[in-house]
């Protein structure tokens, strides 16, 4: 009967256990309750699935018909002035060619600029002759082309304003007698200076600051050439006052 | 002697009753749930997938509609321009 007994025990045991794991799971009508629900919202979301790829396909539809319009349009719009696809790439790199250059030109200083002036003349040469170029009656060249002048004349203002300021002024740097022989006479006469040597007064009235005494320049003395131009009444008189100083 | 065995067969009644009686989800049943479960998450997923396609798509269009437009009216820019030359 012990045996019994413990038998017993350990089978209630058993028993016991087993129904506290389960009570852990669901309970079969919150199961259907839970497979209701989340059937009920896969049923939704299929049937917004179903309508939107039903949505987006008509959508990609609607979109190719609209590049096919664009590109009929644009194919129109370049035969309107007897334009293939090969003279706009052509036409496009001259552009970007402007583009460039300008860019180019407007990042360097007022100084570089000045040396460089020419090429200004060199890209409005390059923008007269795009303006010749039919395609350039298109609005998005038309408008590009008129933004490159903009550009252009912009750096022409800065140039003119360096110029009126003086600050385009040439210099020279004064070497030592024995190497390099430089007088106001002899820095005149330098074909890069004024290639005249008469023209030294212009030095020496530009430079008062720096030479006291015309026979006297100091080797390392960086000289303002004024402009090539013939004397001012001003150089005239510093020259008498020269050869005045000079005879006494 | 005779009262504890009672008392056994008693709580071996109350015991079956308890776990016999419980009507829980089978392991099937529940690895059904899941899968329901994970069926709407990757239907979400496309939903919103579909979404943002959908509104790309919107957008391309309006742009096209914008380029179509351009197009028209440089086209008429352009017979003035070439009828003034």
């Amino acid at each position: 009967m012990n045996v019994l007994v413990k038998i017993g025990f350990v089978s209630l045991l058993a028993m016991l256990l087993s129904a506290g794991v389960l009570a852990q799971d669901v309970e079969k009508e919150q199961w259907q309750q839970q497979m209701n629900e989340w059937t009920a919202k896969r049923n939704d979301l299929n049937n917004k699935l179903t309508a939107l790829r039903a949505e987006v396909e008509a959508l990609k539809n609607q979109e190719a018909e609209k590049i096919a319009a664009v590109k009929q349009c644009e194919e129109e719009l370049l035969a309107m002035v007897g334009a293939t696809a090969a003279d706009v790439s052509a036409f496009e790199a001259v552009l970007q060619k402007i583009d460039d250059k300008l860019g180019e030109l407007s990042r360097l200083s007022n100084q570089d600029l000045w040396n460089r002036r020419g090429e200004l003349d060199e890209v409005q040469n390059w923008i007269a002759d795009a303006k010749k170029n039919k395609l350039s009656v298109i609005p998005r060249y038309y408008d590009r082309l008129a933004d490159f002048q903009t550009r252009l004349d912009a750096l022409r203002n800065t140039l003119k304003q360096y110029s009126d300021s003086g600050m385009d002024m040439m210099t020279y740097t004064v070497g030592t007698w024995a190497k390099d022989r430089d007088c106001l006479w002899n820095i005149a006469r330098k074909k890069r200076i004024y290639d005249n040597a008469f023209l030294w007064p212009k030095i020496y009235q530009g430079n008062r600051n720096l030479i006291k005494n015309a026979d006297v320049i100091e080797p390392g003395w960086v000289l303002k050439i004024p402009k090539k131009a013939p004397l001012t009444s001003e150089e005239k008189s510093a020259e008498r006052s020269y050869w005045r100083n000079k005879g006494n | 002697m005779k009262k504890s065995m009672t008392l056994m067969i008693g709580a071996l009644i109350m015991a079956g009753l308890a776990s016999g009686c419980s009507s829980n989800a089978t392991e099937e049943e529940l690895r059904q749930l899941e899968e329901l479960k994970a069926e709407v998450a990757s239907m979400e997923t496309e939903v919103q997938n579909l979404e943002s396609e959908k509104a790309a798509l919107q957008k391309s269009i309006a742009d096209k509609d914008a380029e179509l437009k351009k197009c028209n009216d440089d086209k008429t820019v352009v017979q003035q321009r070439l009828q003034g030359m």
